[in-house]
């Protein structure tokens, strides 16, 4: 392969954000034609690199040439207007107009006529046409974008990105929500543009559908790179070992684990959202650290909160103790012994203009109201006053008084802070989704304390986790999610990143799911 | 764990924006007209005060769970006619009711805080249930409620007749005194003193504040989010009916155009008294202040004898100002 | 949930029923444009002439008497259907309501004009479509203008009037009442409460007011001029300042309306005022409202100008009866008390009211 063919070449690109060093002199080259893959795990910088090409982004350090010239992009207009487009996971189309519109808007074609420039619709419609046919996609340019599918959505967005002459088109994640037939259209109007020497750069999870698509493999890690491969030298199992390729280390506290009788029953659990999870089994023991792996998109969370009481379930049971108990809000839930710290802090977490005294005594407050009025109107500021310290003293939380506003603390004790407002119910089943996200080391440290502590209590605990080393340093047991489906459960002492990687990718039916109960 | 805080003068400003304002214009007036400084006016700005001071009271405990009602005002007016209606002496000239009997002061301010809380109810329905933006659904009861005034005004025999003849103890909670303190202020005070306590001492108050502060949280919390929004609306609806009432009786008469604008007249109280538009944030000495700095400027500047057009620029000035103030309070944290 | 919601209804319902029912003199009017609309079939058909009226505001008291007057002397008589519409204080609503009522083809347009700029077009409209034209309560066209068409009417009280019925009442007790100067200025100090900056009736019912003085020699000397959106709880809590402010310069209160006048006394009473007949202070306003009456009986208002609804939708009625047996408009031919009939001009003379005949204000 000749230097010419090169269409994309990033250099040692480096980007960080604050306390995060996100990219760390990461390459990558592109040849004109070609579909290349770029795969790691959650975390590990490719949307980072990815909106540094597409101009989102600007590198701390490291060039970007097209064509063998140096670009630096001022924004994502600049970067399509020299020939890189890219194709997010969520498509946010302009529902309420036409296909044509959303293929040409910013620039839609006009006749100036006096001082009134007039939308040229005909010139419109004939050039979407053109482009239509061309790409052999069957949509009528008049038709309004929020008739069209997801999938056609996206051939939209992949004319749309045609249409700017563009060289090297990022697809992100572009078969997420596609069915099988759907995603076959898509790869035949990829293998259209690669043979007009378009080049794609794919980001995908699924690991058969980059075995089949794409010519090379470019593999990154923890923000660095690992390198990049053919696609036709490479197998699955490559690939995962490639992409967790790591060392274990002693970032966990210590813990005997001592799993005693089974407390929550999941049983065939099916969401009411026909696209999220389907007939969940599984079994919580007291004294458990449940791990729940997967990739984004496995449902994890809406399976958790589901479970919870925050979303609607279609069919299965859940039983507590033997019993079965029929969750329909937070309330019944936390009623239970079940608390959930959820997943985005931000959003569903903290009450940011309040106090931390307000925060932490929040759920408790609500739940068991008797033991702050002793049945009387007026809540007892001191009993408020003395459960908030006894958090902000075991949790060693660092806020100026309790009186401070939550919104003023570092996210790693806002973390603590919640934590203490769901240790304060004195929760049988605690739920925690992706604890230790963006929250700095120590923290995480003492999060860990505090789940294996909660274990040797005799209480359950799961934590949905996406960092492989967490999963396998605390978990008693790992449940892995692929695509709203349970595909195995594995031992937390002998499970390893490539077993767990597969199953994450991966779902081949409950039957072959290679259950370990 | 207190540490000791540096005096910053910046931060002062903006905290105690509000009660500097209150000072500066006092202060102005003051220096113009030096009458103004006495116990009388003081009176009479409380007792001006009064009706606007308990509507606000509601409209604080919706905007503090993050909501919107724009109903308000034309709640006061269909309280203000129904308290009215109920209140007229057995020998009115014009009697809304034909034969009915004076009733004691309180039935009317019982059934036109009642009539408010169905609204209130009616609200927090749609808000709640039918998912409708608050500011829409509001706006929509909004021209109903002023829709129900209007018929309500014109039936037979009133045809729209301001009404009047309205009993002497009924009058008194407008006009009357207790120990030279006007009753009406003595309810205003009573309703702040309660909110005060609902708000700040209560699990409802703290559950009200967490709706506001952050819904999803609050939910996720266990806190039954529509329970809240229906308790809100209806205590907002309650203050209205009550507010309608005192109007009637401060004034001695009651027509359909009565409280109209007052519900933006309470928002901005709200905002300017430091509740923060995103929810969560609130006060109950901030709100009161809000709404005696309106009042200082309505009554200060005719008072000093200024045209009313001026009283809008400068009421309008200082609302921009409060959420100008209120955006860099709660932004620059972030 | 479900319970609480039908009882929402339930309510709502029961008050909408209540307050209909009580109306049912113009129940076949209600609803304003919509209601007029649906009312085409009967006004194309048989041969009933029909009047449709646009009047400027269902919700004004005045405007409520005047079109119930109407609609009841048109369902006892039965000669002409009046079908109404309501002009919600809106130019451009009136303007609609006009032309569903020109596309119903009506045969009287009554017309309680607020375009005032636009007389002549609402006069070129109505002689195209051959509809007699009546200009009800509000500015009369000019001479020009009732040249351009010989069916325009206008049936109006002389607003003028009020202001000057006003003006003699303080004039009256200023000269009866030497103590009534009470700083001893030799001036009458008033305090005068306007309507709506720019409306018509608040600028010749202040400024008519100020000339009957003047043309009785008074000299006079403001002491406040403000607006109150002839509001009563504006117009008490502006009068509550001012008094605390110059409290014993005040001779007397100027109120455009009613309503304002009695907020005027309610914070006149709370300064002190009409505790007895030495602190009797006088203020005048303009409407006979039930409770302007009551009041003048009570001995605190002095004075008030009736503006008789009555007759306005009596008057309006009868010109139209008249029209229909194709008569003259003349005085004799009208025989109505309290008008006078010049030309196309029907003038509803204003009667001040006072203690001595309260009696003339039932009406």
């Amino acid at each position: 392969m000749d230097n010419s063919s090169i269409v994309l070449e990033m250099t040692d690109i480096s980007k960080s954000f604050p306390g995060v060093k996100a990219l760390d002199k990461v390459s990558l080259t592109v040849r004109r034609g070609t579909v290349h893959a770029l795969m790691g795990e959650n975390g590990a910088g490719k949307s980072t690199l990815m909106k540094c090409a597409f101009g989102l982004y600007h590198p701390d350090e490291g060039e970007i040439r097209i064509e063998g010239e140096t670009v630096r992009f001022q924004d994502a207009r600049d970067a399509m207007d020299k020939g890189v487009s890219m194709i997010h996971q969520e498509l946010h189309p302009i529902r309420t107009r036409n296909v044509m519109e959303n293929i040409w808007v910013g620039r839609v074609p006009y006749k100036k006529i006096g001082p009134v420039h007039w939308v040229d619709e005909k010139k419109m419609y004939e050039d979407t046409r053109a482009l239509f046919e061309d790409l052999e996609i069957h949509i009528d340019p008049r038709q309004s974008m929020g008739e069209l599918a997801a999938a056609h959505c996206q051939l939209v967005e992949i004319a749309r990105a045609v249409s700017y002459g563009a060289k090297v088109i990022i697809m992100d994640e572009p078969t997420s929500s596609l069915t099988e037939g759907e995603v076959e259209l898509l790869f035949r109007i990829i293998r259209k543009l690669t043979a007009q020497g378009v080049a794609i750069i794919y980001i995908s999870h699924k690991m058969d559908e980059i075995l089949q698509i794409s010519n090379e493999v470019t593999i990154m890690r923890d923000g660095q790179l690992v390198g990049c491969w053919p696609a036709e030298e490479l197998t699955q199992d490559l690939i995962v070992a490639r992409m967790v390729g790591r060392k274990m280390d002693n970032r966990f506290p210590p813990r005997e684990s001592h799993v005693g009788e089974p407390w929550l029953e999941v049983e065939h659990l099916t969401s009411a959202n026909p696209h999220s999870f389907q007939d969940i089994s599984f079994t919580l023991h007291k004294g458990e650290i449940l791990g729940l792996g997967g990739l984004v998109g496995a449902q994890r969370t809406e399976l958790m909160e589901s479970i919870f009481g925050l979303r609607p379930v279609a069919s299965g049971t859940v039983r507590i103790g033997g019993k079965p108990v029929k969750i329909k809000c937070p309330q019944d839930a936390i009623q239970l012994g079940m608390a959930l710290l959820t997943e985005e802090r931000r959003a569903s977490g903290i009450i940011p203009m309040l106090s931390v005294q307000d925060n932490v005594v929040l759920a408790n407050q609500t739940a068991h109201t008797r033991q702050y009025t002793g049945g009387r109107l007026f809540l007892s500021e001191k009993k408020r006053r003395d459960d908030a310290q006894q958090y902000i003293d075991s949790l060693s939380i660092k806020t100026p008084t309790q009186k401070t506003q939550i919104q003023n603390l570092s996210g790693g004790n806002q973390q603590k802070v919640l934590l203490g407002r769901w240790m304060l119910t004195e929760p049988e089943i605690l739920i925690l989704d992706e604890p230790t996200r963006g929250i700095d080391v120590g923290a995480k440290y003492e999060i860990y304390t505090l789940m294996t502590q909660m274990a040797a209590e005799g209480k359950c605990v799961i934590m949905i986790s996406s960092e492989m080393p967490e999963l396998m340093g605390m978990s008693d047991r790992i449940m892995v999610m692929c695509e709203g489906h349970l595909s195995g459960i594995l031992d937390g002492k002998t499970a390893t990143d490539e077993q767990i990687m597969m199953l994450a990718s991966t779902y081949q039916g409950a039957a072959e799911g290679g259950v370990v109960q | 764990m207190t540490t000791k805080k540096k005096f910053n003068g910046k931060q002062f400003l903006v905290d105690y924006a509000i009660y500097l304002i209150l000072l500066a214009l006092v202060v102005i007036i003051t220096v113009i007209s030096p009458k103004f400084l006495s116990f009388s006016v003081f009176k009479d700005i409380l007792m001006q005060s009064s009706v606007r001071i308990v509507v606000a009271m509601g409209c604080m405990f919706i905007i503090i769970s993050g909501s919107a009602d724009l109903s308000g005002g034309r709640m006061v007016g269909l309280s203000s006619l129904i308290a009215a209606s109920l209140a007229q002496q057995a020998t009115a000239s014009l009697k809304f009711w034909p034969g009915l009997p004076e009733l004691p002061a309180i039935v009317p301010v019982l059934v036109s805080m009642a009539v408010g809380v169905c609204f209130g109810v009616f609200n927090g329905l749609v808000v709640s249930k039918l998912k409708v933006p608050a500011f829409l659904a509001t706006l929509g009861s909004q021209m109903m409620i002023f829709g129900f005034s209007s018929l309500y005004f014109n039936k037979a025999p009133n045809n729209s007749q301001p009404l009047g003849g309205l009993a002497k103890g009924f009058r008194d909670l407008g006009g009357g005194s207790i120990a030279g303190i006007p009753i009406i202020v003595i309810i205003a005070l009573t309703v702040m003193l309660l909110v005060w306590v609902m708000l700040t001492k209560t699990c409802l108050g703290k559950e009200i504040f967490a709706v506001g502060g952050n819904l999803e949280a609050a939910r996720v919390s266990g806190i039954n989010v529509f329970k809240i929004q229906m308790i809100t609306y209806s205590i907002a609806g309650a203050c209205y009916g009550l507010a309608g009432a005192l109007e009637s009786a401060r004034t001695s008469s009651a027509t359909s155009a009565y409280g109209q604008g007052y519900e933006l007249d309470a928002i901005a109280s709200c905002i300017v008294g430091g509740c923060s538009v995103a929810g969560g944030v609130g006060t109950v000495g901030g709100v009161f202040a809000g709404v005696i700095i309106f009042n200082v400027i309505s009554y200060g500047l005719t008072f000093i004898g200024i045209s009313p057009y001026w009283q809008n620029v400068v009421k309008g000035l200082i609302i921009i100002g409060a959420v100008a103030l209120d955006v860099r309070k709660y932004a620059s944290k972030k | 949930m479900k319970k609480a919601l039908s009882l929402v209804l339930a309510f709502a319902m029961a008050l909408s029923l209540v307050a209909c029912g009580g109306s049912d003199s113009s129940s076949a009017a209600a609803g304003g444009s919509s209601a007029a609309a649906s009312g085409s079939g009967a006004a194309a058909s048989g041969e009933q002439p029909v009047a449709g009226v646009c009047w400027y505001n269902f919700g004004d008291t005045f405007i409520a008497n005047a079109r119930n007057t109407l609609n009841e002397a048109a369902a006892a008589d039965g000669t002409i259907k009046v079908i109404d519409a309501d002009s919600q204080n809106d130019v451009a609503t009136q303007t609609s309501n006009m032309n569903n009522f020109y596309t119903q083809g009506v045969d009287y347009l009554v017309l309680n004009n607020i375009n005032n700029n636009a007389i002549a077009e609402i006069i070129e409209r109505g002689k195209e479509e051959d509809v007699t034209l009546i200009f009800a309560n509000t500015n009369s066209p000019t001479d020009e203008e009732f040249a351009m068409y010989d069916k325009v009417y206008h049936v109006s009280s002389v607003a003028t009037q009020s202001g000057t019925i006003m003006g003699e009442a303080l004039v009256k007790y200023w000269n009866e009442h030497p103590e009534m100067d009470r700083n001893g200025n030799g001036k009458l100090d008033y305090i005068m409460l306007l309507g709506i900056q720019g409306h018509y009736d608040t600028e010749v019912r202040s400024s008519y007011s100020l000339q009957a003085l003047a043309d009785a020699g008074i000299e006079t000397e403001c002491v406040q001029e403000t607006i109150c959106n002839y509001q009563r709880a504006d117009a008490q809590n502006q009068v509550a300042s001012i008094l605390q402010a110059r409290k014993d310069d005040v001779d007397a209160v100027i109120a455009c309306n009613d309503d304002m006048a009695l907020g005027a006394i309610e914070a006149l009473k709370a300064a002190g005022f009409f505790a007895d007949e030495d602190s009797y202070i006088p203020v005048v306003g303009v409407d006979a409202t039930a409770n302007g009456v009551e009041a003048i009986k009570d001995g605190t208002l002095l004075c008030t100008a009736l503006n008789n609804p009555v007759i306005l939708g009596n008057s309006v009625y009868k010109l139209m009866t008249l029209l229909n047996e194709g008569k003259e408009l003349t005085q004799e031919n009208l025989g109505m008390d309290g008008v006078t009939v010049e030309g196309h001009h029907i003038n509803i003379n204003y009667i001040g009211i006072t203690a001595d005949n309260v009696e003339d204000a039932a009406y």
